[in-house]
């Protein structure tokens, strides 16, 4: 068992612009690696290289030179993908089969059959809670409901790695939470997750570690304290807190020498850094 | 682009073996009786654009008949020169058809013909009349033929081929020839020897070699002591003074209910 | 798992999965109402042709099933398969197959066993449909004669009937119609590797379907030699060389009239279309195992 889930070396992609001898270079000399047990998110602007990234470590498209691993085995080999669930972005499955019958079919592909892939089938509809929809075709499933099912598909052959293309994308919000929560489900049973997100908060909230890329660089990476946090502040966060409450706090901190610098609804440091780093660029 | 160019190079490689090998397979279909059908100018201005993508795509046999139904309206109309080209043209694209030259010989060799025989109205002249009959039986004799070479096999071509001679252009010699030739074929019905012995007979200076074959018959057995054959057998054996020891009423009679098979 | 290294990995329980689904896909899409045109052409002209006295009815209709037969099985096959990638690469279904472990090979291998299994089926069912209308139509004409008919001319007659229904030796002819309609799939199937949209994939295989139909006069002119100007040689070997010879197929008319084919020759068409099939279907997963996703 290798500790690495995922092993990113040098990896550079061109794609050819038709009728042109120029290429767009969408991935440049990336390097990362994510240890198992880790939830990576991998963030930045539309056309970042983040998907072909993605889609590099998946084996769905081949790097121009440098190379991808999952769990010691090189993304071009079919075999680095029994070990694997993906989710694509706004994922379609075939609108002509049930959900009973998406996750059968691609049990199938993932090898399993038979009675075993029937009660796995059942426990991941449970899972994603679509019970109730099992023997209704996908033509008819909501964007969340394809989102979870899609996740259900991803979880099928019990993989040791979850590659989700934002899982929440178009979802609303409750429907978002409870994506969230199997995402989280997943990291406490150590599954690896690669997540890519716009969602700042949501990436803030689970992941362990982000990376950030714009025009095919990774720029920041690291985790979410060390990129995010003032070494010299502290946020606090109170509940139910009175105004008297406020009042003595502010108070204390005077007498030890420390000074309150803001006070405010709690909100996500994250977007900020993030719309630094990318500005930056630009 | 490079691509692209490895494709048609690899195509081009297999295109080169397939090429010998297609040619090869349809010399092979051809000499069973397939893919012999011509698609010449002439059928194919009969069958318009849409008809020839047709013929040519899978509804040959179709455009086929269709062809044959216009014919059969020209029929109706007695439109003889169009309905000859509607022949042509449909048996072109189904030369395997046996039924379509036997019936396209019989449509122009003897309704075509007897109708200039008897069509007094637009021509008076009765020798001209009859040039008019005769070069239909032409084209009849022509379709035989055509059919013949895409059929050799066909018994019914090579009896319909006698037929014609005997009946419409007074050929026994041919005749002959023709039935002979008939009865070899698979399939062929017993009737066609006799025919081509009766035939036979008719031809001044072969009346020996007919009477060989007609006592041959007569010998094979009681099937073929028909009161013609042994009529006919008698009249050569008086005409070539056959030995009265050799003739076949030495042979035990077959004797008929109206006794004609009894000897004299 | 080393095979699994091999462009060619192989896994029947994962190819009959796709073929499967494929073939479900076909079906939901309700392409099978398709056959319907069939039966209406075939029940329609039935009916139609009662009325024809100058050609044999039978032989008429019998024409028309196989030829629509042939057209049906091809158009069927081309609509299919145009359409099977370009959808799977629009929804990207295609991302979340081939990232389980399924090697496109087996994918490709999948998709086209898929519409293969669709056309048995279609073949089948259209020949039981033709065969039944058939074997109605000749009760019919049978009944007809028994009282139009002195007895003893009724023997022979009844038996110029027979010869023109459905017969077994039609089978042969039969198999070679599904075998072309599968080979212009696979064709499809590799212009759809190349083409961006499926309109070029349709429009492109159907005048490669059109020339294939007269490849042959244009290969034996080449081969023959014979005076045509430079330009019209390259182009008449050009398409010798690049295109299937689709008329070598065509044998079930032949047959129909009563022509035998010989099992071997049957077995040569037969291997030459297998051949055939297996190129492009090389040649297709040459071009998608490269093809950026």
């Amino acid at each position: 068992m290798s500790a690495t889930a995922i092993l990113i070396k040098d990896l550079c992609k061109e794609f050819p612009v038709p009728f042109r001898r120029e290429t767009v270079k969408a991935v440049q000399n990336l390097s990362l690696e994510v240890p198992a047990g880790e939830v990576y998110g991998l963030l930045g602007p539309n056309g970042s290289g983040k998907s072909t990234t993605m889609k590099i470590v998946l084996g769905l498209v081949r790097p121009t030179s440098g190379t991808t691993s999952v769990f010691g085995v090189d993304s071009r080999r079919v075999e680095s993908r029994e070990n694997v669930g993906f989710l694509p972005e706004n994922p379609y499955f075939y609108k002509y089969l049930t959900g009973l019958e998406t996750l059968l079919f691609f049990g199938k592909l993932c090898g399993l059959a038979g009675s075993p892939l029937r009660e796995r089938s059942r426990e991941l509809l449970h899972t994603v809670g679509l019970e109730e929809a099992a023997d209704r075709r996908l033509g008819g499933y909501s964007k969340g409901m394809l989102q979870r099912i899609g996740l259900a598909q991803a979880l099928l052959g019990e993989p040791r790695l979850l590659v989700l293309d934002e899982p929440t994308a178009g979802v609303d919000p409750a429907g978002a939470h409870a994506i969230r929560d199997l995402i989280l489900q997943c990291k406490q049973r150590g599954i690896t997750v690669l997540l890519c997100s716009h969602l700042l908060g949501q990436v803030q909230e689970i992941c362990d570690r982000i990376g950030i890329m714009d025009r095919g660089e990774l720029l920041a990476e690291g985790r979410i304290d060390d990129l995010a946090g003032k070494k010299n502040q502290i946020e606090l966060v109170l509940e139910n807190a009175t105004p008297a409450l406020l009042e003595s706090l502010g108070a204390m901190s005077r007498a030890s020498g420390a000074q309150v610098v803001s006070q405010r609804g709690a909100r996500t440091d994250l977007e900020k850094f993030f719309l630094d780093v990318t500005r930056h660029r630009s | 682009m490079k691509k692209a160019l490895c494709i048609v190079g690899l195509l081009a490689a297999f295109g080169s073996f397939k090429t010998a090998a297609e040619h090869h397979l349809l010399a092979a279909q051809r000499g069973a009786g397939f893919q012999l059908a011509t698609l010449s100018g002439q059928t194919r201005t009969q069958l318009g654009q849409t008809g020839f993508v047709a013929a040519l795509s899978g509804f040959r046999a179709l455009m086929a008949d269709l062809l044959w139904i216009r014919a059969g309206s020209a029929f109706d109309r007695t439109e003889w020169p169009r309905m000859q080209m509607l022949l042509h043209a449909a048996t072109q694209l189904q030369p395997r058809a046996v039924v379509f030259w036997e019936m396209a010989h019989f449509h122009m060799a003897y309704d075509a013909s007897h109708s200039m025989r008897l069509n007094v109205r637009q021509q008076p002249v009765a020798a001209l009349r009859r040039v008019a009959e005769l070069e239909y039986v032409q084209i009849g004799e022509d379709f035989l033929k055509a059919g013949l070479v895409f059929n050799p096999e066909s018994a019914t071509l090579w009896q319909r081929l006698g037929e014609l001679y005997s009946r419409r252009r007074d050929d026994p010699a041919r005749a002959a020839a023709a039935f002979t030739e008939a009865a070899k074929k698979p399939g062929a019905l017993r009737f066609l020897r006799r025919m081509a012995a009766y035939e036979l007979a008719k031809v001044p200076d072969k009346e020996r070699e007919a009477y060989a074959q007609l006592r041959a018959l007569y010998l094979e057995g009681e099937q073929e002591r028909l009161p013609n054959l042994v009529r006919l057998l008698r009249q050569l054996e008086e005409k070539l003074a056959v030995p009265e020891a050799s003739r076949v009423y030495s042979q035990p009679p077959a004797l008929g209910p109206s006794g004609t098979h009894a000897p004299r | 798992m080393n095979q699994a290294q091999n462009p060619f990995s192989l896994s029947l329980r994962r190819i009959w999965a796709l073929s499967h689904n494929t073939f479900l896909e076909l079906v939901r899409l309700k392409v099978f109402y398709f056959l319907l045109l069939f039966a209406f052409l075939i029940i329609g002209s039935s009916l139609f042709t009662v009325q024809f006295s100058f050609q044999n009815p039978l032989q008429v209709l019998k024409d028309v099933g196989l030829g629509a037969m042939s057209i049906f099985s091809w158009l069927l096959g081309l609509l299919c398969t145009a359409n099977l990638l370009p959808k799977d690469m629009e929804d990207r279904t295609l991302y979340t197959i081939l990232a389980k472990p399924v090697s496109r090979f087996e994918y490709l291998l999948g998709k086209l066993y898929g519409v293969f299994l669709l056309l048995g089926l279609s073949v089948l069912l259209m020949s039981l449909l033709f065969a039944g209308v058939l074997a109605i139509r000749e009760q019919q004409e049978i009944a007809e004669l028994a009282r139009n008919l002195s007895p003893e001319n009724l023997p022979a007659a009844v038996a110029e009937i027979r010869a023109a229904t459905f017969q077994m030796n039609l089978l042969p002819g039969i198999a070679l119609i599904l075998l072309k309609a599968m080979l212009c799939s696979t064709l499809t199937l590799l212009l759809s590797t190349l083409a961006s949209s499926s309109v070029f994939t349709v429009l492109t295989s159907v005048v490669v379907y059109l020339i294939g139909h007269v490849q042959g006069i244009a290969r034996e002119a080449w081969l023959a030699g014979g005076q045509a100007s430079p330009l019209l040689k390259v182009l008449v070997a050009g398409m010798a060389l690049a295109f299937p010879d689709l008329q070598l197929f065509n044998v079930v008319d032949e047959i129909a009239v009563g022509t035998a084919l010989p099992a071997l020759l049957f077995w040569q068409v037969a291997g030459f279309g297998g051949m055939y099939i297996l190129v492009y279907f090389l040649l297709a997963q040459l071009v998608f195992s490269t093809r950026e996703l």
